[in-house]
């Protein structure tokens, strides 16, 4: 018999199903991230998760850091960069230092391979991220971007990361209808 | 049978395990945010195993009394330690009823009736900051929930106090 392991009930890119075990063997902690600057207006950043079983997706998650400015897009691609679902444009909230929930249309997703999408419009806008050097990071675990990406394009044509500093937002996808 | 991604470590869950994104350096001594507080975390199970111990770190200061315990995602209690006395600057393993578990999503509870000190993680940051990330860690919380109850209405966080658990499992 097959056993599948369940999603967690909020999905980070921290997260086991996502790159944290990379991550956080350099480190890089949800709980240790802070408040930075989005890098680049109009730019769409990518983590991939896998899904063991199916689970449903009640809303997007993004927090938001000491400062709020321009319009955010969180979503889910498909493994072949499709987007299935997505907050759309919307307002960075003005509630700073909070994770912004973005209700979308429950979303039922099968096991596989998906990406978790997030852009901004604006680099007025702060997220909490754990950022680390490129040369360190990219050489253990893939971010990808597309630049002038707002809102998420459908579908993208992600790149692995080329900032400097690769940012490794907290954003997330809550698989339970409480968060 | 496969098992994918069984987070076990030894056969042994924990909250800092499971989580992955509590930095076990920041474990310290602190007061239980309020008395009779319970706090969930998730756990996830990827493969029938039975849970025969649960563990707690007691902070300083022998006083007080808690209650630790293992709830199914429908807020079902499967099994618990019971009151049981907090030592000081100690590990508390308990001995629990052998119960099997299937794959699952599961949450490790605690509960105490003060606010006596226990280990656990309280996320960085001002607040709301650590409230957030409790949150997006997914754990949740109930008042009044001391003895752990037998259903458990779990709701959104409060306070971002997240305590060390553990649960020791071994093969169905």
């Amino acid at each position: 018999m097959q056993y599948r392991m369940p999603p967690p009930p909020v999905l980070t890119p921290f997260n086991l199903d996502s790159l944290g075990l990379s991550a956080g063997g350099l480190v890089v902690y949800l709980g240790a991230s802070v408040s930075v600057a989005w890098p680049v207006n109009n730019l769409a950043l990518f983590y991939p998760f896998r899904l063991f079983d199916f689970a449903t997706a009640y809303q997007l998650l993004l927090m938001i850091g000491g400062t709020s400015g321009g319009n955010i897009d969180v979503g889910i691609y498909d493994s072949q960069k499709n987007l299935i679902v997505s907050s759309g444009s919307t307002a960075m909230s003005a509630t700073v230092n909070t994770a912004q929930e973005l209700n979308i249309t429950d979303t039922p997703l099968p096991p596989g391979d998906y990406l978790l999408g997030v852009a901004c419009s604006s680099t007025s806008g702060t997220v909490f991220t754990n950022s680390q050097a490129d040369e360190s990071h990219l050489s253990s675990y893939p971010i990808y971007e597309q630049a002038s990406a707002f809102p998420l394009p459908n579908p993208c044509v992600p790149v692995v990361s080329t900032q400097g500093t690769v940012p490794f937002v907290v954003c997330g996808i809550q698989f339970r209808p409480t968060f | 049978m496969s098992r994918y991604l069984d987070f076990g470590n030894g056969n042994v869950l924990s909250t800092t395990g499971a989580l992955n994104g509590l930095n076990q350096s920041f474990v310290a001594s602190t007061a239980w945010p309020s008395a009779n507080l319970a706090i969930f975390v998730p756990i996830r199970v990827a493969s029938p195993c039975t849970v025969y111990k649960l563990a707690i770190g007691a902070g300083t200061t022998a006083a007080g009394n808690f209650d630790v315990g293992l709830y199914d995602s429908a807020g079902n209690k499967l099994v618990s330690s019971g009151a049981t006395a907090k030592g000081a600057s100690v590990e508390h393993i308990l001995d629990v009823t052998d119960t099997r578990i299937g794959p699952g999503l599961y949450y490790l509870a605690m509960s105490a009736d003060g606010t006596n000190n226990y280990m656990g993680i309280t996320p960085t940051g001002s607040s709301p900051v650590p409230l957030q990330k409790a949150r997006l860690y997914g754990t949740l919380e109930m008042a009044t929930a001391y003895t752990l109850p037998t259903t458990a209405a779990m709701v959104a966080r409060t306070v971002p106090f997240i305590p060390t658990m553990a649960a020791y499992l071994r093969p169905y």
